[in-house]
């Protein structure tokens, strides 16, 4: 096997890594602070750079799309030439003040953005009608719940409950929902530093695409 | 009978394009009609403005502006009326400004920019735009700061603006905040609270309201607002309405029409049951 396709040379970067950066939060040593410090400016560095091949992966995706004129082709030739616009105008003028960019942020981008948040609301509003029918004892506690939390947020129940409306709603806020949070996190917080230690030990394999 | 039956039937299976036109309906009258409900300041608003309140006279307040452009019908509201108070009722605070959300700079432009022609730019306020990074960029800004931001949105080096002089990462502001769409505001959490302790305080999409209220109750936040309902809260206790009041009434019309709908479909449901049996 090739010396630079051997697996050992970056699970080792990747435990050091793991290493220092653990070492960093827990004994906040000045010269692990530096190394530590260091590397976070790589990983914003390559973050900025995978912006740029998530541009390259949407145009190679979508002039693939055209050149079979795979269904939906059309939409691809739209979108190559909205991005090619944004990133022309753009360019153009680094504070975004470009007429012809204004008129694409401001009454197409926003505007299709909120439309697609607003066509969310429809389908939850809709899912309240379809979805919370009580048919069994969950559905009854998920139905309850949603109808008091519903309740919790429209301050026009309590003109016809008075302020007792708003209570059962906090309770299930403060108190259950409090309460599962905290577990999901801690539990959530556990595993990812299972992983970090399976990365330490060399045992998490899956970002070398190796398995394990 | 079996007329009586299939309009049951129906009734407990109203087509998605009806009840959406309903919706829409509904939610169309509050801005044709204001309704005017009264709005009752909870007390997770009074300590959000508590902890704008409590900056120190001179004081350094990070301002991340980490939201999409879609999530700011709940946050554009609080964030407008936060960048007012400070620049009209607070000019002695410091802002500096960036955002970890691409749709940042639009943000700024909506809700900020003309605000800030009011502020004495590079003392007052300083604006880094976008930052990539997430998680590593907010690590970074804790610890090294002008590691990242070496020069300004408009292409000034850090040097030149007189803001920045003292301020060199997490321990050297008095108040973080971040109007959160995305859950950047867990990542401030880990690295400038964590480690430095600042205070921070977020404005978020009231479906973010569960994670901040553990984040509150375990004292690792000093405030958060939440949605359009708290967003109108802020407005209002801030004395700068805005948007988030108007939005307000819709989301109680469009509170009340849910309810009226989960109600309907169930009893449309059983009685359907009934009739089968």
């Amino acid at each position: 096997m090739s010396f630079i396709r051997r697996t050992e040379i970056p699970i080792t970067i990747a435990a050091i890594m793991t290493l220092i950066m653990l070492l960093d939060l827990f004994t906040g040593d000045p010269t692990l602070r530096a190394a530590s410090t260091m590397l976070q400016s790589w990983a914003i560095i390559l973050a900025g750079f995978a912006l740029g091949i998530g541009a390259v992966s949407l145009l190679r995706l979508h002039t693939t799309n055209i050149k079979r004129k795979r269904p939906g082709w059309y939409g691809s030739v739209l979108i190559i030439f909205f991005t090619a616009a944004v990133l022309v105008t753009g360019l153009m003028d680094l504070n975004l003040a470009n007429p012809i960019l204004r008129f694409i942020l401001d009454n197409m981008y926003m505007r299709l953005y909120a439309a697609a948040w607003a066509f969310e609301g429809i389908f939850l509003i809709y899912g309240l009608y379809r979805a919370f029918k009580i048919r069994n004892l969950d559905s009854l506690i998920l139905s309850v719940t949603a109808f008091f939390c519903i309740i919790r947020n429209a301050a026009v129940a309590e003109v016809f409950f008075g302020p007792a409306a708003f209570a059962p709603g906090t309770w299930i806020l403060d108190v259950p929902n409090l309460g599962g949070i905290r577990a999901l996190m801690i539990a959530s917080s556990l595993g990812i530093l299972m992983l970090g230690l399976r990365t330490l030990l060399g045992k998490e394999r899956g970002y070398i695409r190796t398995g394990g | 009978m079996s007329a009586k039956k299939s309009l049951m039937y129906r009734l407990s299976n109203v087509p998605h394009q009806v009840i959406g036109a309903l919706t829409l309906i509904v939610i169309a009258l509050p801005y044709l009609m204001p309704v005017g409900i009264p709005l009752k300041i909870t007390p997770y608003s009074e300590q959000f403005k508590a902890a704008l309140d409590a900056v120190p006279e001179g004081g350094n307040v990070a301002f991340s502006l980490d939201s999409a452009m879609g999530g700011t019908t709940e946050t554009g509201g609080m964030i407008r009326a936060t960048i007012k108070y400070f620049i009209y009722d607070r000019p002695d605070v410091h802002i500096v400004m960036w955002g970890m959300h691409y749709d940042c700079v639009l943000v700024f432009n909506t809700f900020v920019a003309d605000v800030l022609e009011d502020a004495d730019y590079g003392k007052e306020v300083a604006w880094f735009g976008y930052i990539p990074g997430t998680d590593a960029a907010i690590a970074k800004l804790s610890d090294d700061l002008k590691g990242i931001l070496s020069v300004d949105f408009y292409g000034t080096p850090v040097a030149q603006l007189e803001i920045m002089d003292n301020i060199n990462g997490a321990p050297d502001f008095d108040l973080l905040l971040s109007f959160d769409t995305y859950g950047h505001a867990d990542s401030y959490v880990g690295h400038w609270y964590e480690r430095y302790k600042t205070k921070i305080a977020i404005g978020m999409l009231s479906g973010s309201i569960p994670v901040a209220t553990m984040r509150f109750t375990a004292g690792q936040i000093v405030g958060f607002c939440g949605g359009v309902k708290g967003a109108a809260e802020l407005e209002a206790l801030l004395k700068y309405p805005g948007p988030a009041y108007t939005n307000y009434d819709v989301m109680n019309v469009a509170n009340l029409f849910a309810i009226g709908l989960l109600l309907f479909g169930n009893i449309t449901y059983f009685l359907t049951k009934k009739e089968e049996r």
